[in-house]
């Protein structure tokens, strides 16, 4: 006779094996479960239900104020400047960023190029280094007085006087963009590189019988299969100019004045400094970060579903 | 002896060892210019004491602010803490947070210190000593630095620095001309708000003799107490036009608008300027790392050269007080007892700030830098004793703490510093929106005390007979 799980005896076994591995299934995600509800949902949550109260960020809280604070944050001229700076910054350094990093995973992916993980792993420094060490040093560089850039630039004669490139809002702006855009050269040059590399060779053969030049390789079949990973590049680098902080904070302290005051800088003004001697306003600082997160996060969504339907089409 | 038997005895051993371990206290301090100081008197009070241990940790100024709000929050206080402004001694009683003091020191110990130190609302509160102070509260704040050598190399006098804003930004501007791109006339670090504040608003002082004036305890305030004014802005648009004059006449460093504190002293001392703007707190440090540095210190320049003025109230702005929830308050006391002895002396050596006991500062075998000897005469002229609303009524208590907590969205130091950085010299109406603000700022916090209690008026926050280069007290 067949034996079938229909049989009670191995039907309970089947089911008792089952039980185990779901509950061992369990059991190994249950960390990794408590450790994103700790430190990912919890945070996330008591930032929005901070922003319902006048908080300092101690003491009871106890002065709920509904949504007083979202009608001050948009009230307020310095946060739409904030806003305003950090999507300039993020255009500037989107900009520099991904053709040039695409321009050096090409350059890079070549195998004629002698010495190529050399300079692979020199590109990709500036990723792993500091960025408060970098944020002082050029702090140094650009400096008006005795400046690496202003020396550079006298000496060439290029410019006639020193520019004062962080003692002004625009310069120091397009200071930002391209140290920025240098540090974070390096990851999205691998991402450019990881996709160069996985793109079918049958492709580049057949084209290269058909007779097809560099440029028109290039053109009708490179960039058009590189475009979900340049989704995914753009992705990264809005998120990381959206999100700077350190760097900035180190280079420019926001200032002068506040026009390098980026989203997160604000957040940071309010939440854990003492603005003009009155107290840290965490409540304010919360209702502030969750408008300026769903900002971020809805950019994040489009361009995901941009790069799932490239994938499907691609697929 | 059975293994068991053994296994107990080391039980018992280590659970006495615990039981009889010292005492450890953290201690935070946020004032760099002691850190140092503290750190070495605490070594010396634990060698002296095997069980209580006391380690001092320091913290960046600026980041103070947060640690302790995040201290504060997770119920983490250190046993023994610098108060702050923004977090003052009636707010932290009144949280809860911190626990009295007096019964803990010795008998008579509190006689020797100057009376004014016990103050209403900063060290005590009812009359119960709630925080120890680190220092005299006569305090100065910003000087003028000078580089003798710099100036005797420009062709100056290095013996007659600049008094008033026309030799000031003269002397500047031709040190600069004489650098040739080199060196220049000033430099400051002119980065953080609440410096650039006080740097304006010290300056502004200096314009009429109708004024309000700055204070420690009241940052982002520039009160005139006869009128009751918490902004007095008339004389800011002067100091813009002097700031104006020494940019035009490139008699300033290029990179003050983003050169810091630290890095912009360290640039005049080693010869990239003449004069350096920069607070009292500085002189030790100069002291200490640049002993053949021939340098001077006075006033800031003055428009009518009068001294620029300094508000300052009894107290101590920078008190430590002790966590509620610290179980080591006597061990805290017997620190602080501890400090007067070994720690005060060493402020007067270390050429730091005076010390809250006036025989002690009046001592003549403390030896102090000369330098420190002219800070001590220049800040007797250039603080003042400013009035009090707590002194007249304690409720006035409750619109301290009201008033502590509220902040302009468009704070003074940061936006004069972007003023600059635009070559905005015209800012009436900013200063109108700034002065309304803190106007508005302090009917509110009255209303919120009177919500809460409190028996408080504008009234009391008028004092008529006030006159600002004078001691009210």
């Amino acid at each position: 006779m067949q034996k079938t799980l229909s049989q009670p005896r191995e039907r309970r076994m089947w089911l008792t094996r089952k039980r185990s591995r779901q509950v061992w299934a369990y059991a190994f995600i249950l960390p990794q479960l408590l450790l994103i509800a700790g430190f990912t949902f919890y945070p996330i949550i008591m930032t929005h239900v901070y922003s319902l109260y006048e908080w300092p960020g101690f003491g009871p809280l106890n002065d709920f104020v509904g949504v007083q604070n979202y009608l001050e944050v948009i009230r307020d001229s310095l946060f739409w400047n904030a806003f305003q700076k950090s999507f300039i910054f993020m255009a500037g350094t989107v900009a520099l960023q991904l053709p040039i990093a695409l321009l050096l995973a090409l350059l890079l992916n070549s195998e004629r190029l002698y010495g190529r993980n050399i300079y692979r792993a020199l590109f990709f420094i500036p990723v792993v280094t500091t960025s408060a060490v970098i944020g002082i040093v050029m702090r140094s560089i650009f400096a008006t007085h005795e400046g690496v850039v202003n020396n550079a630039l006298l000496m060439s004669n290029l410019i006639e006087t020193p520019i004062r490139w962080l003692s002004q809002g625009n310069t120091a702006m397009l200071a930002l963009v391209i140290v920025a855009s240098w540090k974070w050269m390096g990851i999205k040059m691998v991402m450019w590189l990881a996709g160069l590399q996985s793109l079918p060779r049958e492709l580049y053969d057949a084209a290269k019988v058909d007779g097809a030049n560099y440029w028109q390789t290039f053109r009708f079949i490179t960039l058009p299969l590189l475009v979900p990973v340049g989704i995914v590049v753009l992705l990264f680098s809005i998120v990381d100019a959206l999100t700077a902080f350190d760097l900035i904070f180190t280079m420019t302290e926001g200032g002068p004045g506040f026009t390098t005051e980026f989203m997160e800088l604000y957040i940071y003004r309010y939440a854990f400094t003492t603005v003009a001697g009155g107290l840290p306003q965490l409540g304010y600082a919360s209702a502030a970060g969750v408008f300026f997160g769903l900002t971020v996060f809805l950019i994040s969504l489009v361009l995901s579903l941009l790069a799932r339907r490239q994938s499907r089409l691609k697929g | 002896m059975s293994r068991f038997k053994v296994y107990v005895l080391m039980l018992t051993a280590t659970l006495l060892a615990t039981l009889g371990a010292a005492q450890t206290l953290t201690m935070w301090v946020r004032t760099p210019e002691t850190v140092d100081l503290l750190r070495e008197s605490a070594e010396r009070f634990n060698e002296a004491n095997p069980d209580i241990t006391v380690e001092v940790v320091p913290f960046a100024a600026d980041a103070y602010p947060g640690a302790l709000q995040a201290a504060i929050s997770g119920g983490d206080l250190p046993d023994i803490f610098q108060v702050t402004n923004e977090v003052p001694v009636p707010r932290l009683e009144d949280l809860g947070l911190i626990q009295p003091l007096g019964e803990h020191f010795s008998e008579g110990y509190t006689e020797q210190f100057d009376p004014a130190i016990w103050w209403e609302g900063s060290t005590t509160l009812g009359g119960e000593i709630y925080a120890w102070p680190d220092r005299s509260f006569r305090r100065a704040s910003l000087f003028l630095y000078y580089n003798k050598d710099v100036m005797e190399d420009a062709g100056l006098d290095p013996d007659t620095p600049p008094v008033t804003w026309d030799e000031f930004i003269e002397q500047a501007a031709h040190v600069s001309e004489q650098g040739a791109g080199r060196l220049f006339g000033l430099h400051l670090g002119f980065t953080s708000g609440w410096f650039n504040e006080r740097v304006f608003l010290q300056l502004a002082t200096t314009v009429s003799d109708d004024h309000g004036v700055p204070a420690e305890h009241l940052p982002g305030r520039m009160v005139n107490w006869r009128d009751g004014t918490m902004f007095d802005h008339d004389e800011i648009p002067a100091v813009m036009q002097f700031f104006r004059e020494l940019m035009e006449s490139d008699g300033i460093h290029p990179d003050y608008l983003n050169t810091g504190r630290s890095q912009a002293a360290a640039q005049w001392a080693a010869g990239q300027s003449a004069f350096l703007f920069d607070g009292s707190w500085r002189l030790q440090e100069i002291l200490r790392t640049e002993p053949d540095l021939n340098f001077g210190i006075t006033f800031l320049p003055s428009q009518s050269g009068n001294p620029p003025l300094w508000g300052v109230q009894g107290g101590s702005q920078n008190a430590f007080a002790v966590a509620s929830t610290s179980q080591n308050v006597e061990a805290a006391a017997q620190f602080f007892e501890f400090l007067t002895e070994d720690y005060y002396p060493k402020l007067l050596e270390g050429s730091v700030d005076l010390t809250p006991i006036p025989e002690l500062n009046a001592r003549d075998d403390i030896e102090a830098a000369p330098e420190f000897s002219d800070l001590i005469a220049l800040t007797e002229q250039a603080t003042v004793v400013l009035p009090s609303p707590v002194m007249e009524n304690s409720d006035n208590l409750e619109t301290l703490i009201r008033l502590a907590g509220k902040s302009a969205r468009q704070p003074f130091g940061e936006s004069v510093q972007g003023f600059l950085a635009e070559g905005r010299f015209d800012i009436s109406d900013y200063l109108e929106d700034y002065a309304a603000t803190q106007q508005r700022f302090l009917e509110e916090s009255i209303e919120e005390a009177r919500d809460r209690g409190a028996e408080v008026s504008m009234d009391e926050w008028l004092f008529p007979d006030w006159e600002s280069s004078e001691n009210y007290y």
